[in-house]
């Protein structure tokens, strides 16, 4: 799918500002280019990339909110745009960023009106309420309103909000971002958990570690709309960190001494640091040479952060 | 009938917030009683000063008032915050709109309910009580139908009005200096019977912006003001109600899919 945005020209000189606005010049962006993924029924797929990477543009056209200017989507045999209400029947959004609950009424009311929306039969709107309401520890806002509540209540209110009706896939646009701990050890829990349940398919965007860490199994991620990634995340540390770093602890205390192929980092004590490319050392080629010339206490092997794989993802564009 | 009862609900929930800031209602109604009263004797003081204004007298004036402010008070109560419809573009949140399985005109129109609208039902209604009680006119069954259709109608021309004037930020974001000066203008000559201004003026808002419609014609029919020559198209309001509203729900129709293709 390819979603392309008309941005007027700002003109410059004098009266720049009302020759803009009878211009008919535009430049033209492409937010999301030329991309292409399905998902499974069931799946957690992560959705990254930086921001203005083309996620929300994305998910909006996911959503029905936006047409793509070119190429096809089906949700579920729906195509959002021309189906956009027969869509919004089965699938759930939530924008971490802004709440679609009714900021000024306690939040209870917010779900009997999603529950008149949504025409959700009232056993299935009880059952779910049951379950939900302690899962994400909501029973003391039950009868807030939603502008007194805190980010983290905010977003779990949201997101219980979007699974009311059962839908078949749910669009998490940064759910956590902003979000405490607590609330978010909250939010993984129930989002597995649903998706264990209920077999809701779920696409997340977010720029947590943690999130994709907790939930996902696969990560699609895109620059510029463009996809750069779609696999499973232990692949993508393999392609993407190259980098691994191996912890030696020597027996008695060693001088520096550098190994082919790999590079020291730091020296604290007895241990020792180096750092190399998995595609060029194997860690027991250079165990083995570090071995013949001094006294192994203990060996650890540590993996590249995903964060700084994502970085290192980014930055390569 | 399943967009009235989900009306219903947007509109429970937006009196249920609503609630939660009575100071903010008292000081709403007060402030349009003021403001109306206010209104009320500056045109008092001209028509006291002139007696007439063509061939209306003081108290023709005061039905034209009271009205244009029954319309008003419908129209303001139901749908005056249409033109929330720019911030709500410009915010983002009208995405919130489309990802419900509801149309979004309704979710737009049952977002609030105005009670400061009440004070303008008040001064309608007081003026049209001591308009009766001066001028005594004896209405049969089928004028005092013809006067709540008319109420009713122009309320809805005003209400399509401003929905083509709200919609018009589907394409330009921002349409508020628009519709203000829309706004501005109605106000102007609902106060005063159009057949004192030019030909091309009465023109303009019969054929072009019809707020002659609102409550100028009906009052004509009304008050038998009708000239030696038959006008046809002064009977025409509940007519041109329904064409606007047609026009109006075209244009925004048009503007939700442009939202859409455009993006924001």
């Amino acid at each position: 799918m390819v979603k392309e945005f008309k941005i007027p020209v700002q003109k410059e000189g004098r009266f720049a500002a009302v020759r803009s606005l009878f211009s008919g010049d535009y430049i033209t962006k492409r937010a999301v280019d030329d991309l292409s993924f399905s998902l499974a029924e069931g799946e957690i797929v992560g959705f990254i990339g930086k921001n203005g990477a083309g996620k929300s543009t994305t998910i909006k056209m996911l959503s029905g909110i936006l047409q793509p200017t070119s190429g096809d989507i089906t949700v579920n045999g729906i195509r959002p745009f021309e189906k956009r209400m027969e869509n919004a029947k089965q699938v759930g959004v939530v924008f971490g960023q802004k709440t679609q609950l009714w900021w000024d009424v306690p939040l209870i009311e917010s779900y009997r009106l999603l529950r008149q929306i949504y025409k959700i039969d009232a056993a299935v709107y009880e059952k779910n309420l049951a379950r939900y309401i302690p899962m994400l520890g909501l029973e003391e806002v039950m009868n807030k309103p939603v502008r007194q509540m805190s980010l983290g209540q905010r977003v779990k209110s949201d997101i219980a909000a979007a699974l009311l009706h059962d839908p078949k896939l749910l669009f998490l646009d940064e759910p956590t971002i902003g979000v405490d701990v607590v609330s978010k050890k909250y939010l993984h829990d129930f989002i597995a958990e649903i998706n264990r349940e209920k077999g809701t398919t779920i696409l997340l965007t977010t720029h947590d570690m943690t999130d994709m860490e907790k939930l996902c199994s696969r990560v699609i991620v895109i620059d510029a709309g463009h996809l750069m990634y779609d696999g499973s995340l232990d692949n993508m540390t393999r392609k993407f960190g190259a980098t691994r770093s191996l912890m030696v602890e020597f027996e008695h205390p060693v001088a520096d001494f550098s190994v082919s192929g790999a590079e020291l980092l730091k020296s604290e004590g007895n241990r020792k640091w180096y750092m190399f490319n998995r595609f060029d050392t194997t860690p027991v080629a250079l165990i083995r040479s570090i071995g013949e010339r001094y006294a192994i206490r203990d060996l650890q092997i540590i993996e590249p952060e995903i964060e700084s794989i994502v970085r290192n993802l980014y930055e390569k564009n | 009938m399943e967009n009235i009862r989900l009306y219903g609900g947007f509109l429970r929930v937006a009196i249920l917030g609503k609630m939660q800031y009575k100071a903010d209602f008292l000081v709403g109604v007060v402030s349009v009683l003021i403001l109306n009263a206010v209104n009320l004797s500056l045109i008092g003081i001209l028509v006291y000063n002139f007696n007439t204004l063509g061939n209306w007298d003081i108290w023709d004036l005061l039905f034209l008032y009271s009205f244009w402010m029954l319309c008003r008070s419908l129209y303001g109560i139901f749908s005056g915050h249409l033109s929330d419809l720019e911030e709500l573009i410009v915010s983002g949140n009208f995405d919130a709109y489309l990802i419900r399985p509801v149309s979004p005109f309704v979710q737009l129109i049952g977002k609030d309910i105005n009670y400061s609208g009440a004070g303008d039902l008040l001064v309608g209604i007081l003026g049209f009580i001591l308009v009766k009680t001066q001028m005594d006119f004896d209405w049969g069954i089928l004028k005092w139908l013809y006067f709540g259709v008319c109420v009713l109608t122009g309320a809805l021309i005003q209400v399509a009005i401003n929905w083509i004037g709200a919609s018009l930020c589907f394409w330009t974001t921002r349409s508020r200096a628009a519709m203000h000066i829309a706004e501005r203008f109605t106000v102007l000559m609902q106060q005063y019977p159009v057949n004192i201004f030019g030909k091309y003026f009465q023109v303009f808002v019969t054929c072009f912006l019809p707020v002659a419609f609102i409550n100028y014609y009906p009052s004509v029919v009304l008050l038998d003001k009708t000239t030696d020559k038959l006008c046809i198209w002064q009977y025409f309001s509940p007519l041109v109600a329904v064409l606007m509203l047609g026009i109006a729900a075209w244009v925004w129709t048009k503007g939700v899919k442009r939202y859409a293709g455009a993006g924001n």
